[in-house]
C-alpha cells in the first residue's frame, strides 16, 4: 500500500465529506427560503426580519425590526402552526418514503405502500359519511377525524404487518403484497362510501382525501408532533441498517445487524409518524415517493445523507406548495395534494423513462 | 473454528440436513462439494448462523453460536454470496466499506477507508473504487464483495480468530479470477484464517482445499483430504457420474474425468 493510495484515500474520503455537507447546507438553505416565505406571504406580508423580531420577542429578545400587533397575531395564530405542519408533514412523508424504499429494497415505496393512506382514508370516509358513534362521540367533535384517520391508518399497517409475520420473521415481500391487497379493499370500501355520500359530505371528502394544511391550531399541532417527531429524529440514526439492507435481507444479517427487530422499529415509527401526518392533513401524495429520489440523484444511495436531506427538502416542497395552494385561487384554497401530484406525476413519469432508458435503479 | 454436530435442519416434511457434523480449521481450506440439492447451502447457513437447526449445535472458536451477539460474531465470520444485487447505485468504496458495519464507532472513518482499499486490492479491484457497483459484470461485482467480506474480517489481531465462508464463490468468474479467488483464500488459510467453500468443480477442490466434505441426500458421504475423498466410487456414488482420476501432468495428485 503506497503513498499515493493512502493519499488518493483521504482526498477521496474529502470529497465525499464536503460533497454531503455541501447537500445538507442546500437543503437547509432551501428549507429557510421556503418557511420565510410561506409564513410571510399571504394578505398580510409580513418580512423576514419582522419573523425574527416575533420569535425573539417570545423569547424575551428584542430585534431592531418593528411590527403591528396584527401581523403579529396573523404570524402566531395563523401562518405558525399552519408551517409547523406543512414542514412536519413534509419531513415526515419524505423520511419514510427514504426509510421504506430502503427497507423494502424498492424505489417504488413509499407510506401509502404499508397500508396507512387508504387505512386512514376509510376511517375519514367512514367517520365523514356515517358519522361518529362509540369511542368516537367522546372525542371533541374537531378532533373526531384526525383521531379516526389515525386509527385506520395504524390498523391498516397493524394487518399488513400481521399477515407478513409468520415465527418472528416478516417477509418483507409478503408484506408489499399484502399491502397492495390491502389498498385495493380500502379503495373498495372508500368507493362504496363516496357511492353513498350526499353532496355536502361528498365535497368534504373530496378535500381530505387530496389534502390541505388549512384550518391547523397549536392545539391540533401539538398531538401531531408528538406522534410524529420521533420518526424524523430517529429514522436518520437507522442510516447504516438501512445501507446495508441494499445489499439485501441476509448480507444484514451476515454483518451484525439485528435485522427483525430494526425492521418492526424502522416500520412502527413509519406506521405512527405518517399516521398522525395524514390525520391531520389528509392524504399528501408524492412527497414521500419523490424527494428521497431526487436526492438519491444528487447524492448518491447512502443513507447518511439521504435521511436528513429529504426531511428538509420535504418539508420545503411542502411549504412552496402550500404557498401555492392558499393564494392561486383566492379566496378559496386549492387542496395541496393536487399541486405535490402537479409535481411528482411528471417526475415520476420521467424517473421511468430514465429507467427504461437504461440508467435505473439496477 | 468452526464445530456443527449432529445438524438436523427440515422444511415441512423434507429433511435438508440430517444430522450432519462438520469442522473447519483454522488455517485450512475445507471445502464442500455435492449434487445440487444435497444441502451445502443449507449447511452454510447453519454455519453462518443464518438458519437455526432443529436439532444439534454450532460453535464458532470454541464458543455456541448462540452465546455470541449477532455484531461479535460479525466480525469473526463472514459470507461471500452467490450473488449480491443491490436496490440502488452505490459506488463500489462505499459497498466496500459497508464491510466495517460491525466495527461503527470503533474504527475511524478514515481508517475503515484505509482498510477498504487495502481489501480491494487483495481482491484485485482497487480500480473499480469510483465505479457504480450495478455497472459491473458479474464476475467484477463478485470480487466486489470479496473485497467487503475481507473487510468485515479484517481484524487487529489478524484472520487467527475469523472464518470465511463462501457459497459457490467462483461460478459467476472467469479460470484466472477462479483461481485467483481460490489462490487468494489459500494464501489468507496459510496466516490463519478458517475458509469454507462449497464448490463444485472437482478439480477446484483437489487443486486448493486442505479436506473436503462430500455431501449427498442431506448427509455427509465422505470427508477427508481430497486425494483420499476424491476417489472413482465415492464420486460414482454421490454424483452418479463415473469418472476416472488421472495423474495431474505438473503436479501431484490426481485429476478428475468424467467418463461415458
Amino acid at each position: 500500500m503506497g503513498a499515493s493510495l493512502s493519499l488518493d484515500v483521504q482526498r477521496a474520503a474529502g470529497d465525499r465529506r464536503r460533497g454531503r455537507a455541501r447537500l445538507l447546507a442546500g437543503a437547509a438553505g432551501l428549507f429557510a427560503v421556503s418557511f420565510f416565505l410561506s409564513a410571510g406571504y399571504g394578505a398580510v406580508t409580513i418580512t423576514p426580519g419582522q419573523i425574527l423580531s416575533i420569535l425573539a420577542a417570545q423569547a424575551g429578545i428584542s430585534l431592531p425590526w418593528s411590527y403591528t400587533s396584527a401581523e403579529e397575531t396573523v404570524f402566531l395564530a395563523i401562518r405558525l402552526p399552519r408551517v409547523c405542519l406543512g414542514a412536519l408533514a413534509g419531513g415526515v412523508l419524505a423520511a419514510c418514503g427514504a426509510s421504506l424504499q430502503g427497507l423494502f429494497r424498492n424505489p417504488l415505496a413509499d407510506p401509502a405502500l404499508i397500508g396507512v393512506s387508504s387505512g386512514a382514508a376509510l376511517a375519514a370516509v367512514a367517520c365523514i359519511v356515517l358519522g361518529s358513534g362509540g369511542i368516537l362521540a367522546h372525542v371533541g367533535a374537531e378532533y373526531r377525524l384526525p383521531v379516526a384517520a389515525f386509527i385506520g391508518g395504524l390498523a391498516a399497517v397493524w394487518l399488513v404487518n400481521r399477515m407478513a409475520t409468520q415465527n418472528g420473521h416478516t417477509d418483507i415481500a409478503t408484506m408489499l403484497l399484502a399491502g397492495v391487497a390491502i389498498n385495493a379493499i380500502c379503495g373498495a370500501g372508500i368507493g362504496a362510501f363516496v357511492f353513498a355520500s350526499d353532496d355536502q359530505q361528498l365535497r368534504q371528502l373530496n378535500f381530505w382525501m387530496l389534502g390541505s394544511l388549512g384550518g391547523v391550531t397549536w392545539g391540533k399541532l401539538l398531538p401531531v408532533a408528538v406522534l410524529a417527531l420521533p420518526a424524523i429524529l430517529l429514522l436518520p440514526a437507522f442510516a447504516r441498517f438501512l445501507d446495508a439492507m441494499l445489499l439485501g435481507e441476509s448480507e444484514t444479517l451476515y454483518l451484525g445487524f439485528e435485522v427483525e427487530r430494526t425492521k418492526k422499529i424502522i416500520i412502527a415509527l413509519a406506521a405512527v409518524a405518517a399516521g398522525a401526518s395524514v390525520s391531520a392533513t389528509g392524504i399528501i401524495g408524492f412527497i414521500g415517493l419523490v424527494v428521497p429520489h431526487v436526492i438519491r440523484l444528487l447524492a448518491g444511495p447512502g443513507h447518511r445523507a439521504l435521511l436528513p436531506a429529504s426531511i428538509m427538502a420535504g418539508a420545503a416542497l411542502m411549504l412552496t406548495a402550500d404557498i401555492f395552494a392558499r393564494t392561486l385561487v383566492l379566496p378559496a384554497e386549492l387542496p395541496i395534494g393536487i399541486l405535490t401530484a402537479c409535481v411528482g406525476g411528471p417526475f415520476f413519469i420521467w424517473l421511468l423513462v430514465r429507467r427504461v432508458g437504461g440508467g435505473g435503479w439496477s | 473454528m468452526i464445530e456443527a454436530s449432529d445438524i438436523v435442519v427440515r422444511a415441512g416434511s423434507a429433511v435438508l440436513l440430517d444430522r450432519v457434523s462438520f469442522e473447519a480449521r483454522s488455517g485450512r481450506v475445507t471445502a464442500v462439494l455435492g449434487p445440487n440439492g444435497a444441502g451445502k447451502s443449507t449447511l452454510l447457513k447453519v454455519l453462518a448462523g443464518s438458519l437455526a437447526p432443529a436439532a444439534g449445535s454450532v460453535s464458532l472458536g470454541g464458543r455456541p453460536l448462540s452465546q455470541w451477539t449477532r455484531r461479535e460474531t460479525a466480525k469473526r465470520r463472514a459470507i461471500l454470496s452467490q450473488r449480491t444485487d443491490l436496490t440502488f447505485p452505490f459506488s463500489v468504496i462505499d459497498v466496500v466499506l459497508l464491510g466495517r458495519s460491525p466495527y461503527a464507532g470503533e474504527t475511524g472513518r478514515a481508517k475503515d477507508t484505509e482498510i477498504a482499499f487495502r481489501c480491494m486490492e487483495m481482491a484485485g479491484v482497487p480500480h473499480l473504487a469510483a465505479r457504480t457497483y450495478t455497472t459491473l459484470s458479474g464476475g467484477e461485482q463478485q470480487r466486489v464483495q470479496l473485497a467487503r467480506v475481507l473487510a468485515q474480517l479484517h481484524r487487529p489481531d489478524g484472520v487467527g480468530q475469523a472464518a470465511l465462508l463462501l457459497d459457490e464463490p467462483t461460478s459467476s468468474l472467469d479460470i484466472a479470477h477462479q483461481h485467483g479467488m481460490l489462490a487468494l483464500a489459500r494464501s489468507l488459510a496459510g496466516d490463519g484464517l478458517t475458509v469454507v467453500a462449497v464448490l463444485h468443480d472437482l478439480n477446484l477442490a483437489a487443486m486448493f482445499a486442505d479436506e473436503v466434505y462430500l455431501m449427498k441426500s442431506a448427509r455427509v458421504a465422505a470427508y477427508g483430504p481430497p486425494q483420499e475423498a476424491i476417489a472413482p466410487e465415492t464420486i460414482e456414488d454421490v454424483f452418479g457420474v463415473r469418472v476416472r482420476i488421472v495423474p495431474h501432468p505438473d503436479r501431484p495428485g490426481g485429476y478428475v474425468l468424467p467418463i461415458h
